[in-house]
């Protein structure tokens, strides 16, 4: 379940609507012609948290669901937000020396 | 050995000899050859013998610029094997032969800069560019080093033709904004360099971090492809263009990890660690690194409930790791020691073992832990869905036979039940905690009704399921199918007309309708009511959707012989003819199933005579196909229930002709046998799979599996070595195959068998029955253990009286006999025992009561009274050797115990 949230980018306490919101928002924004494997994840994350049910099925079962735990752990890990920083040269001439 | 070396020794100083012959120009070239083909060593060996060569000073000088760059070449070898002090000291000896200016070009001052101080570097560039004129790329480098090392204090009148010192004020004036980060004020300023000016790549460096830390990753890109890439800039703009990308395809960040670490703010070795944790799972490492790793993955993942981070990684590493229990669990413990029982329950009921009792401590778990009681509801109904699935699938009915009163209390069935009610009360109590739960009720109506208490039961949930979808005609046309089972046609027409007036154009209705005016003909025939039967026939065939032709044909045909019965077989064939030939035995099929049960009159003579005729039709069998022939092997439509009495078609077929199964090719046999496998035809199947297997096609893995499997299911040996052969030889296609087929067949057995079909884990049989415990030296082991010792409870190592079976490796551990598994493995083997060696039976539990009486005389508990007898019992349990023996008493030896144990042993040992 965890891992549909962070790929929707929801926290877990989302409502129904807010769930919904967000995955109207998402296909928006990959469109099964331009991105079939992100529109792909986006769907599978919302069909198996869109209403309170299949949260429940969803969190009983993550288990046999997530057949490959490196699949899994990748994308938990692309879930995480990385900022850019802006770093000052004498900063960049360290990291290079 | 020594010989040799020095054999050895002497081969190269002949080759030396000859080489210092070579002339110069000679020498030159096999070096420059080394050079090339990346051996700078042997390169520089020669070019040196060249310099000994060398007729004069200038020959000699000229060497020095291929030796200085091929001792830079060894020096790079030497650095990327990490060999760093040598590879400083081979520059440094590369520096002695350094060329005089004019002999150097671009790649060889590329080479040199940086090799020694600003100041050595910026006087020999001088001289350089007199020489060579202005050199855009080696000035950019000048510029680097000037920037780095803060050396404009060493720009002098005479570098003026370098243009460094003309542009120096600007960059000096950025230098403080860059070093604050202020990318685009400092890139504004640069604005005045001229593009020839030898810092204009900085202020492209400049414009490329603005981009970067604004987000304009397109200029960005763009004004990195003006840095040279021989600049020091350059290196930290790979690193951003690299990780710019993984960044935006969310991959693991490329590139200098500490110019990442410079650049991005956060996890960015996630995906080390992510890798980390798969790999450490792969081989299986749950240590305090991998818990290390995990808390930490959790932590950057879900920073607000890390610990719902980490059991979520727990359960995805569940499935790899199900075979050792006991290690994840101790894992788990470590991890989440708040929550490890609560995984624990769920683990058992998710990879089912013992599922029912876990499912119920789950369910405890989260009311305890406050979850609302609606979700509660919902989760309690998705357990019951996906156990009543599990049950189905495996055939695995001891879930709910072998369930505790209390166990069956709370999920809503009666112990005492037949299964199939017990079964469908168990689907009936989730329908009850989520009335929504459509996937309960399809499979509700998928069960079949024998008992009242079934029909009733499932009626009910018919109706609750028609008030929850109140505009799905669905349940309606189930109700209308079951009434028809119950014979109550009335109530069925009326539930009829409903779906009706829902659905009128559905296909599911208008078939139902036409079962039902099918199932009035019928009646019509036993009453011998005529008028009806017609009348009801032509009402079908008029809503006939395409899905009944054929019933519809047969039913036309038998309607007729029933009102005539003394219509000759070969009229009755007449009416067959125009059809194919699947056809004509399908309706002839179709129709001696029909006279099996009816018509009430005439049946005999009717009867003979169509099977006389489906004994005909059926010699024709081999002008069919094999896929015509599974189609009509396969068993009649559900929806046919109550027109028929059986709708095991293949009874009929298999009963009239032996060879049938030959004419289905391997594909279509696997198919039949997968759909209608029951214990009365596991011969019939295994014989004709062990003839394809064995004679026509031993190539065939799939083929194999079932004819091993169908050997062992018709009461033959499970031929370990062989199911090990084939899932050796079987592509990873075919194994997929084998395991599909394994579940399937274990619905057909238990206990060991199940579980290595479902596992295809065969060493469990042979542990069983090829392992010690048949062995003749058996007694000698048993005496030796248990006569040696004058205390049989003192044995200082671990007792397990279960190594009574044989004790040899793999044997479960005593603590294992809660796991169903372990229980019906040592029941088996016991009941095989008893069977084939009665006596070495009896002397095991001989030996066991023994000990066990000699246990009470020495306690002091022989006269005890119950009360104290029966205050002992759970600590007797609890007891790690003592509690293994009362539990294998209780398992194995009751009968046995209940007639021979002493009041005290009956009282105090037995549950």
């Amino acid at each position: 379940m965890l891992k549909s949230y962070l790929v929707l980018d929801l926290p877990l306490d989302a409502t129904d609507q807010e769930i919904r919101k967000k995955y109207l928002q998402l296909v928006k924004a990959y469109s099964p012609e331009k991105n079939p494997d992100a529109f792909k994840e986006i769907t599978t994350a919302y069909e198996s948290i869109k209403d309170k049910r299949t949260r429940a099925a969803t969190e009983l079962f993550s288990a046999l669901k997530n057949m490959e735990p490196s699949e899994t752990l990748k994308t938990l890990a692309a879930s995480v937000k990385i900022k850019r920083r802006n770093p000052g040269l004498q900063e960049l001439f360290k990291a290079i020396n | 050995m020594a010989k040799k070396k020095k054999s050895r020794k002497v081969v190269k100083k002949k080759v030396k000899q000859k080489l210092m012959a070579l002339p110069f120009a000679e020498l030159m070239a096999k070096g420059d050859s080394f050079v090339d083909s990346g051996k700078p060593r042997d390169a520089i060996e020669l070019y040196k013998m060249a310099i000994k060569n060398s007729k004069s000073t200038e020959q000699s000088k000229s060497v020095h610029r291929n030796l200085f760059m091929a001792y830079l070449a060894r020096a790079k070898e030497l650095s990327d094997k990490d060999m760093l002090v040598e590879a400083k000291a081979l520059e440094n000896q590369a520096l002695t032969y350094l060329p005089s200016p004019e002999l150097m070009d671009q790649s060889s001052m590329i080479a040199f800069i940086g090799m020694t101080n600003t100041r050595e570097t910026l006087e020999y560039v001088v001289k350089y560019v007199k020489h060579k004129g202005a050199d855009p790329i080696v000035s950019a480098m000048i510029a680097d080093e000037l920037i780095r090392e803060n050396g404009w204090y060493l720009l002098k009148k005479r570098h003026e033709p370098l243009l460094f010192s003309r542009d120096a004020p600007i960059i000096k004036k950025c230098v403080p904004l860059m070093d604050k980060g202020k990318w685009q004020q400092a890139a504004d300023l640069m604005k005045e360099l001229p593009r020839t000016s030898p810092f204009a790549h900085i202020r492209m460096f400049c414009r490329a971090m603005a981009s970067f830390v604004t987000g304009d990753d397109k200029n960005m890109l763009k004004a990195i492809s003006f840095i040279p890439s021989e600049s020091v800039f350059k290196k930290i703009t790979n690193t951003l263009e690299t990780s710019i990308q993984c960044v935006e395809e969310k991959k693991m960040i490329q590139g200098d990890k500490t110019v990442v670490a410079c650049l991005w703010e956060g996890a960015t070795t996630i995906w080390e660690t992510a890798e980390q944790i798969i790999s450490r799972a792969e081989k299986k490492q749950f240590d305090n690194k991998m818990k290390q790793l995990i808390t930490t993955f959790s932590t950057h993942i879900l920073p607000n409930d890390p610990a719902y981070a980490k059991q979520y990684i727990l359960e995805t590493l569940w499935q790899q790791n199900i075979s050792d229990p006991r290690k994840i669990s101790a894992f788990e413990r470590g991890l989440l020691p708040k929550k490890n029982k609560s995984l624990q329950a769920k683990r058992d009921f998710v990879f089912p073992i013992n599922p029912l009792p876990n499912a119920m401590e789950y369910l405890n778990f989260l009311k305890k832990a406050g979850v609302d009681a609606h979700y509660l509801a919902l989760t309690e109904s998705a357990i019951v869905l996906y156990l009543c699935n599990h049950i189905q699938a495996g055939g695995n009915h001891n879930h709910l036979d072998g369930a505790s009163d209390k166990v069956a209390k709370r999920f809503g069935f009666s112990p005492n039940e037949l299964f199939h009610l017990r079964f469908m009360q168990f689907v009936s109590h989730g329908i009850q905690c989520d009335p929504g739960n459509r996937l309960l009720y399809e499979l509700l109506i998928e069960l079949d009704c024998t008992s009242r208490d079934s029909k009733n039961l499932k009626e009910k949930l018919l109706l609750s399921m028609c008030d929850v979808y109140p505009d799905d005609p669905f349940p309606c046309i189930e109700l209308a199918s079951l009434y028809h089972g119950k014979n109550a046609f009335r109530k069925a027409e009326n539930i009829l007309k409903k779906a009706m007036e829902l659905a009128p154009y559905d296909s599911r209705v208008q078939d139902q309708h036409l079962i039902s005016l099918i199932i009035s003909a019928d009646k019509g025939v036993n009453k011998n009511n005529f008028h009806l039967v017609w009348k009801d026939l032509k009402k079908a065939q008029k809503i006939d959707t395409g899905n009944n032709g054929l019933l519809l044909k047969e039913k036309e045909l038998f309607y007729k012989i029933c009102e005539k019965p003394e219509i000759p077989k070969k009229t009755i064939a007449m009416h067959l003819d125009g059809l194919s030939g699947f056809d004509r035995l399908k309706i002839v099929s179709i129709l001696r199933m029909d006279v099996e049960d009816k018509p009430k009159q005439h049946r005999t003579k009717i009867l003979s005579k169509i099977k006389s005729l489906f004994k005909n039709e059926i010699e024709n069998i081999s002008t069919l196909s094999s896929e015509e022939i599974l189609r009509l092997l396969v068993p009649f439509p559900r929806e046919w229930q109550y027109v028929f009495k059986n709708l095991h078609v293949h009874e009929l077929f298999f009963k009239t002709m032996d060879q049938i199964l030959e004419y289905l090719d391997d594909n279509d046999l696997i198919k039949l046998v997968d759909l209608v496998l029951a214990p009365d035809n596991f011969l019939f199947f295994q014989e004709e799979f062990e003839m394809r297997g064995l004679e026509d096609d031993p190539e065939n893995n799939l083929v194999l599996f079932y004819s091993f499997v169908l050997d062992g299911l018709a009461g033959g040996d499970w031929d370990v070595e062989a199911f090990k052969e084939v899932l050796e030889d079987a592509d990873a296609e075919t194994r997929k195959k084998i395991q599909d087929a394994g579940n399937k067949f274990s619905k057909h057995t238990h206990g060991p068998y199940k579980h290595a079909l479902q596992t295809l884990d065969f060493g469990i049989l042979e542990k069983m029955f090829m392992g010690s415990l048949f062995d003749d030296d058996f007694d000698d082991d048993y005496d030796d253990d248990y006569d040696d010792d004058d205390d049989y409870f003192d044995d200082d190592d671990d007792f397990n009286p279960l190594s009574m079976f044989g004790g040899g490796d793999g044997m479960p551990d005593i603590n294992d006999l809660d796991n169903p598994l372990t229980k019906s493995m040592f029941l088996e083997m016991s009941k095989y025992l008893k069977a084939e060696d009665p006596r070495q039976f009896k002397k095991m539990f001989e030996e066991l009561r023994e000990a066990l009486e000699l246990f009470i005389d020495e306690q002091g508990l022989r006269g005890a009274n119950k009360a104290r007898l029966q205050s002992l019992k759970a600590s007797i349990k609890e007891d790690r050797e003592l509690g293994g023996s009362v539990a294998m008493l209780n398992l194995l030896f009751l009968k046995e115990a209940k007639k021979q144990l002493s009041w005290e042993g009956k009282t105090l040992f037995l549950d």
